[in-house]
């Protein structure tokens, strides 16, 4: 009755006053029903938050082999909702599959290799810059870095005087260059001296040796002034190219010994 | 009420009411998606990480005395990086000398910016054989990635 006295009175009825707020009412149920719907899609996805997560480790890779060569460093992570995986050329961050991954580019160091590597959801992680290695997973915090270059001395490997390794120095290798050692030190540090264009050969050695129970190491270019002529170390004065293995104790081992004897086989060819 | 005035709240209704409702819808869903899509654009920050890692690649490093503000010999081969998928492209020179990562992005990309792609200039004072030289880098990007 109502209705009917609202649209209609004695000159007839006018369509246009229901008909006109309907169609608006119509448009705009459709209008924001498209909205929100389109919003829930947005808020609901996790496509954005993948993304994020990408580009972010993405950049901390790229930021880590940026560092000065000699700068070691890690970044931690835990990211609950999503796995990781760390490939030769990008990030990508998934579900459950790599095939719904949103991925986001990493470049890559000549001089750095990568450690490629997934994580599983909800677990830390390290993204890790030690030496010439770069990537996911264990960090070294002693890391050494030598630059790219060729080593190019040749010569011998005395066994007979690596297998006298002790107080005194030996002259363990002959040719281009020449190197001695001596096994005097009692703490776990190794230090080389050396004089000559001989420090990549230095840096190629440490970084082989470094974990034969060492905790600090140094590469010295040898100062001959400084040196007096009782030091053992005047070996080097006569000298072009010559490297100093100031060794722990524990290098009288047998079986150190002979690993410094295959890196050095290995290194000079 | 005069048919004028009927005219005048047609007018008003179509050409003003109803686009400012399709305005106000719009800018309701591109605002987030915007929002969304600048944070998973890091063009400017990786512009600036790779400057100081291809001014830190050129540069002697030693073993002993660290990195020092001196040009490497071998700079094109210290310049190069192992380029990915990335729509990304950069060229460093000195006096002469020049190298360019990924030529042909750069080709298309470089003349074309800033209209279509972004492009960032960077330069530092080195030293080569005993002089100061200009080492300059020159990087491009495009202003969207497309991750679709």
């Amino acid at each position: 009755m109502m209705v009917k006295r609202l649209f209609w009175n004695r000159k007839g009825v006018d369509p246009s006053l229901f008909l006109e707020p309907l169609f608006v009412i119509l448009i705009a149920a459709v209008v924001f029903s498209l909205l929100f719907a389109r919003l829930h899609d947005i808020g609901s996805s996790t496509s954005f938050e993948k993304q994020f997560f990408a580009v972010d480790i993405a950049l901390a890779v790229d930021s880590l082999q940026a560092l000065k060569p000699g700068i070691n460093a890690r970044v931690e992570y835990l990211i609950p909702e999503f796995n990781v995986l760390l490939d030769d050329d990008s990030v990508l961050v998934y579900d459950s599959s790599p095939e719904d991954a949103r991925k986001f580019w990493i470049t890559r160091d000549n001089v750095l290799s990568i450690k490629e590597g997934s994580v599983p959801k909800n677990r830390r992680f390290s993204l890790f810059k030690s030496g010439n290695y770069f990537g996911i997973g264990d960090f070294d915090v002693n890391g050494v870095f030598c630059p790219e270059g060729r080593v190019d001395f040749k010569g011998s490997l005395d066994y007979d005087a690596l297998s006298e390794l002790g107080d005194s120095a030996v002259k363990i290798f002959s040719g281009d260059v020449s190197i001695y050692a001596r096994a005097k030190e009692t703490r776990p540090v190794l230090k080389v001296y050396f004089v000559g264009n001989s420090s990549l050969l230095a840096c190629r050695i440490v970084k082989e040796l470094k974990d034969e129970a060492i905790e600090g190491f140094a590469i010295v270019p040898l100062s001959a002034e400084l040196v007096g002529p009782d030091d053992e170390l005047a070996v080097l004065k006569e000298e072009e190219s010559a490297l100093f293995f100031d060794l722990p104790r524990s290098a009288r081992d047998p079986l150190v010994r002979s690993r410094i004897g295959d890196v050095i086989r290995r290194i000079l060819g | 009420m005069s048919k004028g005035v009927w005219v005048l709240a047609d007018i008003v209704y179509w050409f003003f009411y109803i686009p400012l409702t399709a305005l106000v819808v719009i800018a309701l869903v591109t605002f987030p998606q915007g929002m969304f899509k600048s944070v998973v654009q890091p063009q400017v920050l990786e512009a600036k990480i790779a400057e100081h890692r291809l001014f830190n690649k050129v540069s002697v490093f030693d073993p002993f005395l660290g990195s020092r503000k001196v040009v490497r010999d071998d700079f094109r081969q210290a310049a190069s990086l192992y380029l990915s998928e990335k729509p990304f492209a950069y060229r460093m020179s000195y006096d002469g000398e020049e190298y360019v990562g990924n030529r042909d992005f750069f080709d298309v990309a470089e003349p074309l910016a800033p209209i279509k792609y972004q492009k960032f200039v960077s330069e530092r004072q080195l030293m080569k054989d005993g002089r100061k030289v200009s080492v300059k880098l020159e990087q491009v990007y495009p202003y969207e990635y497309d991750f679709e």
